[in-house]
């Protein structure tokens, strides 16, 4: 994505943002068009179900509403979005773990050995594994490492990978500086891989 | 020159492309001759390609209408209180109007009280006199009266609290029982006509006061009800010492005046006959009337026939004699 391209888009955005502050309602809904999908899926990576996400995403969307005031345009109106779905993102999941201690995913459920998903056969890398690994497969086991993340390693890895964010978006919406967001993509890189050869028992 | 931890730490980046170029030499530099660093590479590479690969999920159909919906709704819920409050104007404005009145005219009746509650506690007075009047009664009087007042009248018993409470509840009826006296017990004279006559507390008050210079008991109590004529049996003609007397002439229009106008213009005002023994003639009554009240009489009269000779309004807080003439 080059400046230039957005450029345009950055154009309208600040418009439609004007209207918005203005009360038009009708602007705002343009605004959610164009940017629900993405704060539903950063929403349902986080909080791991459909309805939550949706919840959180609607919330997201009210609250910015209500705080357009508040946004001044230095950062990206989808990175202010974001910011707000990831804190809301967060207390909902407090909200869920002081009332119960489930775990999205356990390793459990993959057990080693004959319960392989390449039955039979051991991988002999993981990237073999992964390609020879029919999509849905490789999404459920996916699913499951990512979600088995800890909380800080999760955000910048579902902003950086799944959502494409830049860097310096996800550094804004997270409130982080580069160096951090580095280390812990890569931790989280690092957790997934290790995940993975578990599942796949691959050593 | 850099070990494999550093390397490994930036193989992450390196996959990503966020190297600087000096940073990306070095780990090329190195790739080139570490098959482990390469290997880990290859791995990160395809657990982020894996990553990234996967697909997005779409939202519900539904979810942008919801989300509008609530904002609309907030929206609306903020801009309108003050709408809310006054539209639509022409239902909500005389609404509110009639409330805003309704809450004015309460207000001033209840700031108008004070004057209830002194209505309410006169009566309490009134008992010991009637009390000491019964004795002076004369028992006809008496039984009539008792009647009137719907209580039996036993034998004169003085200022038991009961009667006076009984009497108490008969007050604000219509002219009460006889007894409705002053407070202090002392014999009055009855004038249970003031009290008769029905709301004037304040008046029978002070009228009972006068009225305790009047004579004693041979002055008919009676009640407004009551006619004229059961009074002439028994009313002593003579005024009571201390009593005014006043007297005004008529004359007549067209019309005949009769009597009977006359005298109803005389009860309607709270006046009391008096027997026509003690009067001259046929055009002549005598009456006795609370000072008060005076102007009203004078007023019906007026309307009947024209006042030549008309009494100075009488100052006094007791009861008049008033003799009309036509």
């Amino acid at each position: 994505m080059t400046a230039d391209t957005k450029h345009p888009e950055a154009k309208e955005e600040a418009r439609l943002v004007s209207s918005c502050k203005r009360g038009d309602t009708q602007a705002f809904e343009k605004l959610v068009i164009r940017h629900q999908k993405r704060v539903f899926n950063i929403s349902l990576r986080m909080i791991g179900n459909q309805d939550d996400a949706c919840d959180i995403t609607q919330d997201t969307f009210v609250t910015a509403w209500r705080k357009i005031g508040d946004f001044r345009g230095e950062a990206q109106f989808s990175t202010w979005l974001i910011a707000i779905a990831i804190n809301l993102s967060r207390n909902r999941i407090e909200q869920i773990r002081t009332n119960s201690n489930r775990e999205a995913f356990s390793l459990d459920e993959c057990p080693p050995g004959s319960s392989s998903p390449l039955a039979g056969s051991i991988p002999s890398s993981l990237p073999n594994a992964l390609e020879n690994l029919e999509k849905d497969e490789i999404k459920r086991f996916l699913d499951g490492c990512i979600s088995k993340l800890p909380l800080e390693f999760k955000e910048v890895l579902v902003l950086r990978d799944m959502q494409e964010c830049s860097y310096g978006e996800v550094r804004d919406a997270l409130g982080l500086k580069d160096g951090t967001v580095r280390s812990r993509l890569f931790r989280a890189r690092e957790s997934v891989r290790d995940c993975l050869k578990t599942v796949f028992s691959i050593s | 020159m850099m070990n494999h931890a550093e390397i490994r730490q930036l193989l992450s980046a390196y996959c990503s492309g966020e190297l600087s170029p000096a940073e990306r030499a070095w780990v090329e530099e190195h790739l080139s001759s570490c098959p482990s660093c390469r290997a880990e590479l290859a791995e990160l590479k395809a657990v982020v390609k894996a990553i990234r690969s996967t697909p997005s999920e779409e939202p519900p159909q539904w979810l942008s209408s919801r989300i509008m919906a609530t904002i609309v709704e907030q929206t609306v819920e903020r801009e309108s209180w003050l709408q809310r409050l006054f539209f639509p104007l022409h239902i909500k404005l005389p609404l509110e109007i009639l409330a805003l009145l309704v809450i004015c005219v309460t207000g001033y009746y209840m700031t108008r009280t004070p004057d209830l509650e002194l209505i309410q506690a006169v009566p309490q007075l009134k008992p010991p006199a009637a009390e000491i009047q019964q004795p002076q009664a004369k028992p006809a009087e008496e039984q009539k009266l008792s009647d009137d007042a719907g209580k039996a009248v036993p034998a004169p018993s003085l200022q038991k609290h009961d009667r006076k409470a009984e009497e108490t509840a008969q007050e604000p009826k219509y002219a009460t029982p006889p007894a409705k006296t002053a407070p202090a017990a002392d014999r009055q004279q009855l004038t249970a006509e003031q009290e008769q006559k029905g709301a004037r507390p304040v008046e029978t008050e002070t009228g009972m006061s006068s009225m305790r210079k009047a004579a004693p008991a041979r002055e008919q109590l009676k009640l407004e009800r009551t006619p004229a004529d059961r009074q002439e049996s028994t009313a002593a003609p003579a005024p009571a010492a201390g009593m005014i007397s006043v007297r005004v002439t008529l004359i007549m229009g067209l019309e005949t005046l009769s009597k009977n106008s006359v005298r109803q213009a005389v009860t309607s005002s709270g006046g009391t006959m008096m027997p026509t023994s003690a009067v001259l003639s046929d055009r002549q009554l005598k009456a006795r009337i609370p000072a008060s009240r005076l102007g009203e009489l004078l007023d019906r009269l007026e309307k009947l026939a024209r006042i030549v000779e008309r009494p100075a309004e009488v100052q006094s807080a007791g009861t008049v004699e008033i003799e009309i003439l036509w």
